[in-house]
């Protein structure tokens, strides 16, 4: 077990509230915020890359479960997707770990970059449709499938910004679960993007509801962290007065997202959502070219 | 069994407890006392909090059954199981490596 070294009090309240932002953050758009952490901390706190890693897997499970718990509460989640998107983003994570030996990061990160543009310009195109399919009840005039009927995916929530109860099927359930697949490797190979690709193949792939699509992928992120985080803990790599402080921070700031989102209105969020979409194609981007070439973009 | 009331009593409950030894931790640390007892007490936080979604898991799988929808509780079961293979050769894999 490595030496651990304890942050001062004044060290934990400002990672505490920049913890408590990204946690804001995350629970708004359904993301973990790993790639909001882990450069904050190697950066302004001089953590080693290793151990900002193992904080911020840890946090993305307080994030989740804080978060996530919430949306169950608010009947936002839907639970069976989770648990069926699940077991294709854990077995492809798993796949993902193996393939690690055999592609460059590089590579990855610029094929990941071209997806986001994709499904950047995707969401930007989409973002009126959305509020119209909530209002002419579009949602319901989707065939489900045989996956979808069997496991009973189709169903509701209540939008309170719409003021109006929005009944949803599921379809493309096949093509959900392989999109998950893939996105389980990438994220399982870079250790970062999971919530951003569910929300979007959700949303995009399976014409799930935006906010649907963002309570489940917020719910659905803590399992996939929860394996890596118990090896990168029961090595000692988790430096628990750094991850404290952390943890406690995201779990306060996701809590308090998941009283705004559904308040707010979905094209807004969607916009929202579209923005972060272009930050992360910017930033896989930059990271790709820097890897590849050894150019360096700003903010990476 | 209402399996979304379970889940979220299990990730209510998993995030409490949490945060409970994670306040008692910092605030040991706050007067001062960082020995033993502290670090156990923010293990034991931390530990809560990794196993809390995989708690969520199992809980769903158990209410699925009880309700007899075994499609889902097959998915629930697949997501346990590959969670288990996963740790295990993480956990050989580090062996190995290290």
């Amino acid at each position: 077990m490595e030496d651990l070294y304890i942050l001062s009090f004044a060290q934990q309240i400002s990672t505490f509230l920049f913890a408590s932002i990204a946690g804001f953050i995350g629970a708004l758009l359904g993301i973990g915020g790993g790639t909001i952490i882990v450069p904050v901390l190697t950066v302004y706190y001089h953590v080693s890359i290793k151990e900002a890693i193992a904080v911020s897997i840890v946090s993305v499970i307080a994030t989740s479960t804080a978060g996530g718990s919430r949306y169950v509460e608010q009947k936002i989640t839907n639970v069976k997707l989770a648990l069926f998107l699940e077991s294709a983003t854990t077995t492809g994570a798993l796949s993902g770990a193996f393939l690690v030996i055999f592609t460059p990061q590089s590579f990855l990160f610029l094929i990941l970059a071209s997806i986001i543009s994709y499904l950047f310009l995707s969401q930007i195109k989409g973002i009126g449709w959305e509020t119209d399919k909530i209002i002419h009840d579009k949602f319901i005039r989707v065939k489900e499938d045989t996956v979808s009927k069997k496991l009973g995916l189709s169903s509701k929530y209540y939008d309170v910004a719409e003021g109006k109860e929005v009944i949803y099927r599921v379809h493309r359930s096949t093509h959900g679960f392989v999109a998950s697949y893939f996105a389980g490797i990438i994220s399982g190979l870079l250790g970062i993007g999971g919530g951003i690709l569910k929300v979007s193949f959700m949303n995009q792939i399976m014409e799930i509801p935006l906010k649907v699509a963002i309570a489940t992928s917020k719910f659905m992120i803590g399992v996939t962290a929860s394996t890596s985080a118990l090896l990168y803990f029961l090595s000692g790599l988790v430096n628990l007065s750094l991850a404290a402080p952390i943890a406690l921070g995201v779990a306060l700031g996701a809590t308090t997202g998941t009283m705004f989102m559904n308040r707010i209105k979905v094209k807004k969020l969607k916009l929202m959502f579209s923005f972060l979409l272009l930050y992360f194609a910017y930033l896989m981007f930059a990271k790709g070219v820097y890897l590849s070439t050894g150019v360096k973009f700003p903010g990476v | 069994m209402n399996v979304n009331k379970a889940v979220f009593v299990v990730l209510t409950v998993g995030m409490l407890v949490s945060i409970f030894f994670l306040v008692l931790g910092l605030s040991l640390q706050f007067l001062g006392l960082t020995g033993r007892g502290y670090t156990s007490i923010l293990y034991l936080a931390i530990l809560t909090l990794i196993l809390t979604p995989i708690a969520r898991v199992l809980v769903a799988f158990i209410g699925f059954t009880v309700n007899k929808d075994f499609y889902n509780a097959a998915t629930a079961l697949t997501v346990l199981f590959i969670v288990l293979i996963s740790f295990v050769l993480g956990l050989h894999l580090h062996m190995t490596l290290s």
